[in-house]
């Protein structure tokens, strides 16, 4: 009698260790697999870079070759679930009939709007004198770096431009 | 692991107190059915996690409740699956916790001394339908807004006080941002603290108590 109430007891008890470890077991994977869809989803939106749209210029034909233009735009942007309505303006400059370069219109020494003097056939910062030839180069003044360029596409006769800084 | 009860335990002697919880006696002859209450406690926990999730990209206006769950759907990563989850599980709350009573109910464990679980738990019903009732508009889609239309409109056929109650559920007399809003509020702030505090109340009085047997033959 006492015998078999030994057995029983170690078979007891040899049960519940099993089942706690597979409790354990079972919890560990529940908890991995709560994890990789919450941590997924709080980190979501940093996973993503959110590029700026092509904006359309208009037609090529309205810019001369050696004449820079200021195109002020609107352009879209998703914010989330907001699209947001921003204006932005560039610097249009045509170097060839097929050749664009388009310029960031803050100047590269503390990001002032610069004017394009057609007399002097420089781009002319009022803030502290910096001066851009028209290929972008530093001419005087303080700027460290050539302007800086917007990316840009012609597509169908029109002249598209995306916001992306690309140092001069 | 060890390591760290030991040191907590050194410091609280919380062994005495995790003995009375997890070590407590249950009766030999408890079955399936009585499992009921603790499914329904973890899909409460599954709606707490999935809820505040859905909370960090969920927007509680007109403007922005639909487009913002678009984006969940469409643009965060397990977006769709997290608000799939919080969507079934709620549904699934309601039948498991209606099965609970139901197991209550036929067994007679509502009986003294437990008549105050009982009593906790029809208020715990009720938390459960409202937090159904108030999450089921913030989708802010056709169904959503014209099932709280009909559903105001029954509160509001209540006699003498109807008017009343729908104005004071609606925010107003009309269906619009305020009824968003404050459904929003009650769903994700006052619902939850309710429930959490008569949850923890409902799951003390079990444990203080002991789950009562089935009813036996010999009585």
């Amino acid at each position: 009698m006492a015998v078999a109430n030994e057995a029983g007891d170690s078979r007891e008890q040899g049960r519940r260790r099993f089942l706690s470890r597979a409790a354990a077991v079972l919890v560990t994977f529940i908890a991995g697999a709560l994890a990789v869809p919450t941590i997924g989803h709080i980190i979501s939106p940093a996973l993503k870079r959110a590029e700026n749209p092509l904006v359309p210029m208009g037609s090529v034909d309205q810019f001369e070759v050696g004449k820079p233009v200021r195109v002020d735009f609107l352009y879209y942007k998703r914010d989330g679930w907001v699209q947001e309505r921003n204006s932005a303006s560039a610097w249009v400059v045509r170097k060839s009939q097929t050749e664009f370069v388009v310029f960031n219109p803050a100047c590269t020494h503390l990001g002032c709007p610069y004017g394009w003097s057609a007399e002097q056939n420089q781009f002319l910062c009022p803030c502290h004198g910096g001066v851009f030839g028209i290929d972008g180069t530093v001419l005087a003044g303080p700027p460290p770096r050539p302007l800086d360029r917007f990316e840009n596409r012609i597509q169908d006769g029109k002249l598209y431009v995306r916001q992306v800084v690309q140092r001069g | 692991m060890a390591e760290l009860y030991g040191w907590v335990n050194d410091r609280l002697g919380i062994m005495p107190g995790l003995v009375y919880v997890v070590r407590r006696k249950i009766p030999a002859d408890v079955n399936w059915l009585y499992t009921f209450g603790s499914a329904a406690l973890f899909l409460f926990l599954v709606q707490a996690l999935t809820g505040g999730l859905l909370a960090i990209y969920y927007s509680p206006s007109p403007d922005h409740a639909y487009a913002s769950i678009q984006y969940i759907m469409n643009d965060v990563t397990y977006g769709s699956l997290v608000r799939g989850i919080h969507h079934w599980s709620a549904s699934g709350m309601v039948v498991l916790v209606v099965i609970h009573m139901l197991r209550v109910f036929f067994t007679g464990a509502y009986k003294y001394p437990r008549e105050m679980s009982w009593m906790v738990g029809v208020v715990l019903l009720i938390l459960t339908l409202g937090f159904g009732f108030t999450g089921y508009l913030l989708p802010w889609d056709e169904k959503a807004y014209w099932a709280t239309v009909v559903g105001t409109n029954i509160a509001g056929s209540v006699p003498v006080l109807g008017d009343w109650i729908l104005r004071v559920l609606r925010g107003g007399a009309d269906l619009g941002a305020l009824t968003l809003n404050r459904f929003y509020a009650m769903h994700v702030m006052l619902l939850p603290m309710a429930a959490t505090l008569l949850i923890s109340v409902h799951v003390a009085m079990v444990i203080r108590q002991g789950i009562s047997y089935p009813p036996r033959r010999d009585e």
